[in-house]
């Protein structure tokens, strides 16, 4: 038990204070002062913070969505190489996963910005509706996010792929089940946890995604994320508590989409029981 | 013409050959089992049965009056139950029945009555909502052989379907799948590497050896004329001697045979000092000496030491049976019509 105290200590100071600190700053009043759900009401009521929100979740369902479905035909494609390769495949998907922020922004402007290497290539060529992608949209958010989901989710499907048995294709197989119907019947009911589990920490990932776009558009596209982050980094308007309340609202987010996720499960696995 | 016919049949696998021309018949409603050591290639056989493995060119499978040789699994109407039963984890006992009716397209009307009566003859009733999980091994089997023979496949393949349960259980299903397979008469491959499985279940036993099927018959047969010293080992614990030791533990003899097999339980034990008794007509009294005893509930066990060589000798362990101490010289009487000659 003693041995448990210094991770208890960490846990304690590092994880669940600032955490503590931030709620409670959420009920002070502006510059510290009182208590209250005034900054609450602010944001709740200001049409510019609830966009913010808006637009994070619902870049951060596309991006989600696009990156667990390319994941779920990729990390099953890894498992049916061979060993060396899968191995090369998951170190990949390991580094690319953690290619994000500014360095990953940084590439796609090279790549794809107003004077990106394949704009201009795009131009030459007279490919017109590819020159005029603009990556500073959030056409190009949901682009870079993808870029770091894909990976991330292949990591964590990969591993649920081998909860299912070869013995179980055969079986079906023998039934008369096609490849299509056994995927339908049992491989995907198999691996539904695994796949919603992984989509509540990709949509959270992305929810709080912030370095990569803020290198990427700045100030310039309404995300919850860059508004928290100015308004805690902002050396003019600095409003903590005002963050704080921000915050609080984007974790209630992503609580209740994971909640949602948990109850969509239960319910899609008794109908397929 | 048998009902199945399986015609040279061989498999390799990179440069091992695990089947070796394989050929074997079988008739309708039959229930054979492949027999053999692990290994020896009877799981590969079967599934090149069910189209699970691909076989060499040249090799035929006939079922019926249908080549099956080049048919996918779902085409060829065959029935396989693995080791670990294969149970679809996320349906329960009902929709794993179902499955195969639900995939042949068979409408619920249908196909309800079916499996109800199946569920019946594998005695789950009542345990139609379980899932795999909820199930002990035996049921989990029966729920396996439900879901294979609902569908009616014309041959049923069972790879070694009772080796993860326990002696008792496994007892009970032995008999459960005959009564099955003989109500249903069903025609049945059955593998297994436990003799004594083989020797319950069977009509017919196919005895395979590195890829090689090396004696067929009925169990009587299999049991009291194994053709080779492998099939004298591998069925029963028999002593199998070769010529030469033959002669140096009985002297000369007449019988024709490279090697001897003789059954531990036709040798008899006289405690020296009965020579009068020890005397046989047609047969040998050996001098030897007890070495060790096993109780093996019906029967002991003795190891027996001549000056050149152990043999195994089985007593029945009735009440009035004295046991004899390790360490006391006795008479192995050996009846000379018991020593079956092998090639
Ligand atoms: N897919 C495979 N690739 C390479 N070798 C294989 C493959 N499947 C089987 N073998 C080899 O073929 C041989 C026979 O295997 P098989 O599974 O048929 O044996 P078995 O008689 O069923 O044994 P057991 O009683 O242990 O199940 C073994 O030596 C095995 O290593
Ligand atoms: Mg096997």
């Amino acid at each position: 038990m003693l041995s448990l105290l210094p991770f208890a200590f960490l846990v304690l100071c590092f994880e669940l204070l600032p955490l503590l600190v931030m709620v409670l700053e959420s009920f002070r009043g502006d510059g510290g002062v009182g208590w209250g759900l005034e900054q609450y009401t602010k944001a709740l009521t200001s049409k510019y913070y609830l966009q913010g929100l808006s637009n994070s979740f619902f870049i951060s369902l596309c991006a989600s969505a696009v990156g667990i479905v390319v994941a779920l035909f990729a990390a099953y494609s890894i498992t049916r190489f061979s060993q060396r390769m899968r191995d090369f495949l998951l170190m990949l998907s390991n580094m690319t996963s953690n290619f994000s922020g500014v360095p990953l922004a940084f590439a796609y402007i090279i790549i794809l910005g107003s004077n990106g290497l394949f704009t201009l290539l795009f131009k030459q060529l007279g490919w017109t509706t590819l020159a005029s992608i603009d990556l500073f949209s959030w056409f190009g958010l949901v682009c870079v996010y993808v870029y770091f989901q894909i990976p991330l989710a292949i990591l964590l499907l990969y591993p649920t792929y081998y909860g299912i048995h070869q013995q179980w294709r055969e079986s079906a197989a023998l039934l008369g089940a096609s490849t299509v119907q056994f995927w339908r019947y049992i491989g995907l009911p198999v691996i539904l946890p695994g796949v919603v589990g992984t989509f509540s920490i990709l949509f959270a990932n992305a929810m709080g995604a912030y370095a990569t776009a803020y290198a990427l558009v700045g100030g310039n596209y309404n995300l919850i994320a860059i508004r928290i982050g100015s308004l805690v980094a902002g050396d003019v308007a600095a409003r903590p508590e005002l963050a704080g309340a921000l915050a609080v609202i984007l974790a209630i987010t992503m609580v209740t989409a994971m909640l949602i996720n948990e109850w969509m499960m239960r319910r899609v696995r008794r109908e397929l029981g | 013409m048998s009902y199945v016919q399986i015609d040279r049949l061989s498999k390799r696998f990179k440069e091992t050959t695990v089947l070796n021309q394989v050929s074997l018949s079988i008739e309708k409603g039959e229930l054979i089992t492949l027999l053999g050591p692990s290994g020896c290639g009877k799981s590969t056989l079967l599934r090149c049965i069910a189209g699970l493995t691909e076989v060499e060119d040249g090799g035929k499978i006939v079922v019926g009056d249908t080549n099956i040789t080049q048919l996918a699994p779902k085409a060829r109407e065959v029935g396989m139950v693995f080791q670990s039963y294969a149970l679809f984890p996320n349906m329960n006992v009902y929709g794993n029945i179902c499955f195969g009716l639900k995939m042949k397209g068979v409408k619920k009307e249908e196909y309800k009555e079916r499996v109800e009566r199946i569920i019946d003859l594998v005695d789950l009733r009542g345990r139609e909502n379980s899932y795999p999980h909820q199930l002990s091994g035996g049921q989990q089997q029966r729920v396996a052989l439900a879901r294979s023979l609902v569908v009616e496949p014309k041959i049923l393949l069972l790879d070694e379907p009772l080796s993860a349960l326990d002696a008792k259980i496994r007892k009970s299903l032995q008999t459960e799948i005959r009564r099955i397979q003989q109500e249903l008469s069903i025609t049945t491959v059955f593998v297994t590497h436990d003799q004594e499985e083989a020797l319950t279940v069977s009509d017919r036993i196919f005895v395979m050896d590195h890829g090689n099927i090396v004696q067929i018959g009925t169990p009587k047969e299999i049991y009291a004329h194994p053709a080779s010293e492998f099939v004298a080992r591998f069925i029963g614990n028999y002593n199998v001697l070769k010529r030469a030791e033959m002669v140096q533990l009985v002297g000369e003899i007449v019988m024709a045979g490279d090697a001897f097999a003789i059954r531990p339980e036709v040798i008899s034990l006289v405690p020296r000092g009965n020579e009068a008794s020890a005397q046989s007509k047609n047969g040998w009294s050996v001098e030897s000496v007890v070495r060790s005893m096993t109780l093996k509930g019906n029967v002991i066990r003795y190891e027996v030491e001549t000056n050149h060589q152990k043999m195994q000798v089985d007593v029945l362990n009735t009440s009035d049976n004295h046991w004899i101490r390790v360490g006391t010289p006795v008479f192995m009487r050996i009846p000379a019509e018991e020593c079956i000659p092998l090639q």
